[in-house]
């Protein structure tokens, strides 16, 4: 590619064209970079966090602990970058000192997955990508998706009535047979991707703010969520019925007030594409570190020419009918970007725009599954448009149907549930959920779920990590 | 044109039904349908039975009638009012509403296509012996759709077809003294109207766009949609079961590009999560915008909000025509003059060149060789 010319420096060929306007190595960089950092230090709560201190008697010397999901993926690498970036950039300005320091969180759902995750931070340990102080500056911690069952106050068996979508709770005891409640069971529980998915985000995001929350001088979870993956998030929240909890979910100013207000939630890359942190990945080199996910080289120059010769368009196409409801968010923006631009940019401004309803019930009350706050009475709403008792039996044939009916297995099944059902009304408790958990029950076949207690005490029951051994 | 309903299978042998084939909600019917809101397979009776009564509850729980209410149903013969029609003679005798219904049809003079549909209107006005009042484009703004589109061009056909429309039923409701128009919208418009407005940053028509009832301050006509949370698919498969006599045929002239790609979108998230429709509903219903002020200029001392604010007032009235209207010209009045314009100084008599696309569509339909 002769002759393009980056247009920040106007010095160095173009490496990367990205929102129309080519760039190189360096100034690329730049930009993403400052991108992360503005909306690191618009904020002065942020930036005091961020930024070095003077004085006495500060708190840990001044420095802050900075808590970074690290999934792995291609935002995880790039937030971090950034950070280190920072680091640097501070213990040469400040004479040796710096602002904050970070703890990366990676939640594993097996062990195969540990193992890979390792290995990659290993790698990158013992590669010179950064320097000795800045490892000291850095903490990995690994924790099992297990815990989210395992490390807790107790569990409950939560059930939804099939008529009137209310549902009741009682204590649940794990059967003598087998030593724990797993995950594996919950995900196959699920009757698709989508609530599995919808199921392991809340699980992992779970799992991030409650070590945020045992971590005593913590304020901050710096989510390296990129703008492509919110747009996702708000459209899929739109379309689980969950539009109610788009401003709390995108709300960095308040501290997080089901978590006891001890954290604040940061969207740093909110401005910057996912396509740009994948080509910021390939330019530091950092995509070799990668763990479950495979860049885009879409917007690298060079690549365009052999991504036409290698790039088959049926390879991994996955069908519409085992997308998951942000994987065709995903592939809508993608699909509709060259006919009208800007999308991802609107849905997102669209979404900031937004403030949380107004709460119904007098009681704020919280869903025992999701802890989203529930604003209106779903159940209610469900009631009425969506009929689930059929017209009366008539004739004597179709009472004698109905007897074949109550015998054969979906019968049995049926007559499971129900005596279930009634078991949990007569000695269980009220659980309230918010609508989109109650969909997600409702599509389940035998509509009950087996799920943690979500009280003061399973914050305080205390995640068992994984060491890294040195 | 002559319409009879069509007749029920002759072939059908009596076998045994298996207990895989029975209905999921009432367990003792043969199942023949699979709800689309839920894929739940359901015999015709309990079909009948949840969505006439999902109607009902939506009709009772946002209190859309008072007894003696004159209420004009927006008729164009598709799928959707005419079941719309049905449905609401239905269970105004059946729970006993009180109300007076009156059929309210407009011809916007689309040759092949709404005078085919309003032939149906006139057949649902015998069979269901309600009063009909048609009003047409030609009549309240001298020009017909066809006529439209030859001048402006069919891109813009959307536009002028839904102000239009939207007026004259307006005009056509004061002129009968009623004071209440109920559409056909359904789950399926309003869903993508919510997905459509968070794609293109509508603001402005967020928050409004799942209201059950509209009405401007200062109309007398209030406007309700009794469909919101019925979908298109059900609506159909009500028509088809209860063989309503229905003009199936779309409007030829295209819909708006980016509602196209909207409806693309929902129709991929309907086959993965088939509530989504009532789930979007759910979410646009919770949508708040967070104050103005935080989004738009501080005011000076003594400055008036309305005025400062590109003038937009709700209940004031176009200066020419004297509809309701936000600015000091109404928007149909600012369209008309834009085809007046335009409009060809010389025409032919007896052309029939400005009939559109759906006269040619006609036209070829009865072709035979």
């Amino acid at each position: 590619m002769d002759g393009v010319k980056c247009k920040r420096c106007k010095e160095n060929d173009a490496t990367v064209k990205s929102r129309k306007e080519p760039f190189c190595n360096k100034c690329f960089i730049k930009f993403v970079s400052l991108k992360q950092r503005k909306l690191m230090m618009t904020d002065e709560f942020y930036r005091d966090h961020f930024k070095v201190l003077y004085g006495k008697d500060l708190v840990n010397d001044g420095i802050s602990k900075i808590v970074l999901p690290f999934d792995y993926s291609s935002s995880s690498f790039s937030a971090l970058d950034v950070l280190v970036s920072l680091l640097k950039e501070q213990r040469v300005q400040h004479r040796g000192r710096i602002g904050f320091k970070i703890e990366l969180v990676t939640i594993f759902k097996n062990e195969k997955e540990l193992e890979s995750f390792k290995e990659s931070w290993e790698l990158l340990k013992i590669s010179d990508v950064y320097g000795a102080d800045v490892w000291s500056q850095l903490n990995a911690h690994f924790i099992d998706a297990e815990s989210f069952f395992n490390d807790t106050d107790g569990l409950e068996q939560i059930v939804l009535h099939n008529e009137d979508f209310n549902s009741m709770g009682m204590d649940y005891v794990v059967p003598a047979e087998s030593t724990q409640y797993k995950i594996e069971s919950l995900l196959a529980s699920c009757p698709n991707r989508n609530t599995r998915n919808d199921m392991w985000i809340f699980i992992v995001t779970h799992l991030v703010k409650k070590f945020t929350y045992q971590q005593q001088d913590s304020q901050i979870i710096l989510w390296a969520h990129s703008m492509t993956k919110l747009a996702d998030h708000i459209i899929g929240l739109i379309v689980k019925g969950r539009g109610a909890q788009i401003a709390a979910s995108l709300d960095s100013g308040k501290f997080d007030h089901d978590y006891d207000d001890r954290f604040k939630n940061l969207y740093p890359l909110k401005n910057t594409l996912l396509s740009e942190l994948d080509a910021y990945c390939i330019i530091t080199g950092l995509d070799k570190y990668i763990v479950n996910y495979s860049v885009r080289r879409d917007l690298m120059i060079e690549q365009e020419e052999v991504d036409t010769k290698t790039n088959d368009p049926n390879k991994n196409v996955r069908l519409v009918k085992n997308m998951t409801i942000n994987e065709l968010a995903r592939k809508y923006f993608d699909d509709i970007e060259g006919e009208y631009s800007n999308i991802i940019a609107t849905v997102l401004r669209t979404g900031d725009k937004l403030k949380p309803p107004a709460i119904e019930n007098k009681d704020c009350s919280k869903c025992s599954i999701c802890l989203n706050t529930i604003y209106s009475n779903p159940s209610e709403w469900l009631r009425n448009i969506a009929i689930n008792k059929g017209h009366p039996v008539e004739t004597d044939e179709e009472r004698e149907l109905y007897k074949l009916w109550q015998e054969s297995q979906v019968g049995i099944q049926t007559g499971k549930y129900l005596k279930l059902k009634e078991k949990t009304w007569s000695e269980g408790h009220e659980i309230l959920l918010c609508y989109g958990c109650i969909i997600n029950l409702n599509g389940i076949n035998t509509r009950e779920i087996i799920w943690p207690k979500h009280e003061e005490e399973e914050l305080q029951s205390i995640l068992s990590e994984y060491e890294l051994s040195d | 044109m002559s319409w009879k309903p069509p007749s029920d299978p002759v072939n059908t042998k009596n076998k045994p039904i298996k207990v895989s084939q029975l209905c999921e909600l009432c367990h003792c019917r043969k199942a023949i349908l699979k709800r689309p809101k839920n894929l739940q397979k359901i015999c015709k009776e309990c079909f009948f039975h949840v969505f006439e009564t999902e109607i009902h509850n939506t009709i009772v729980t946002n209190n859309l009638f008072y007894p003696g209410e004159r209420v004009a149903v927006g008729a164009s013969g598709g799928k959707d009012s005419t079941v719309l029609a049905h449905i609401m003679k239905l269970l105004n005798e059946r729970y006993n509403y009180g109300i007076d219904i009156t059929l309210l049809s407009v011809d916007e003079g689309i040759v092949g296509y709404r005078d085919d549909s309003l032939a149906t209107v006139k057949r649902n006005q015998k069979q269901y012996g309600l009063p009909l009042e048609i009003v047409s484009f030609k009549e309240l703004y001298n020009w017909t759709m066809d006529e439209i589109v030859a001048t402006a061009g069919i891109r813009n056909s959307c536009t002028y077809c839904g102000v239009f429309r939207r007026q004259s039923l307006d005009r056509g409701a004061q002129k009968l003294k009623i004071h209440h128009v109920i559409t056909g919208h359904n789950a399926d418009d309003m869903a993508e109207t919510v997905l459509m407005n968070i794609l293109r940053g509508d603001v402005a028509r967020l928050e409004k766009s799942t209201a059950i009832i509209t009405q401007s301050s200062g109309s007398p006509i209030k406007r309700s949609k009794p469909f919101k949370y019925s979908y298109q698919k059900e609506i159909v498969l009500y028509a088809h079961y209860k063989k309503l006599d229905y003009f199936s045929t779309e409007c030829t002239y295209a819909p708006e590009a980016f509602r196209g790609t909207a409806r693309e979108l929902m129709k991929n998230l309907e086959a993965v999560r088939p509530s989504c429709i009532i789930d979007i509903i759910h979410s646009g219903e919770n949508l708040v915008l967070k104050e103005k002020e935080q989004r738009f200029k501080k005011l000076g001392p003594g400055e008036d909000p309305l005025t400062v604010n590109s003038g937009f007032i709700d209940g004031n009235r176009c200066e020419r025509c004297n509809y309701l209207s936000s600015n000091k010209i109404c928007k149909a009045c600012m369209l008309l003059e834009g085809l007046e314009k335009n409009r060809a100084a010389i025409t032919l008599e007896k052309d029939s060149s400005v009939d559109g696309a759906a006269r040619v569509m006609r036209t070829l339909e009865h072709l035979s060789f």
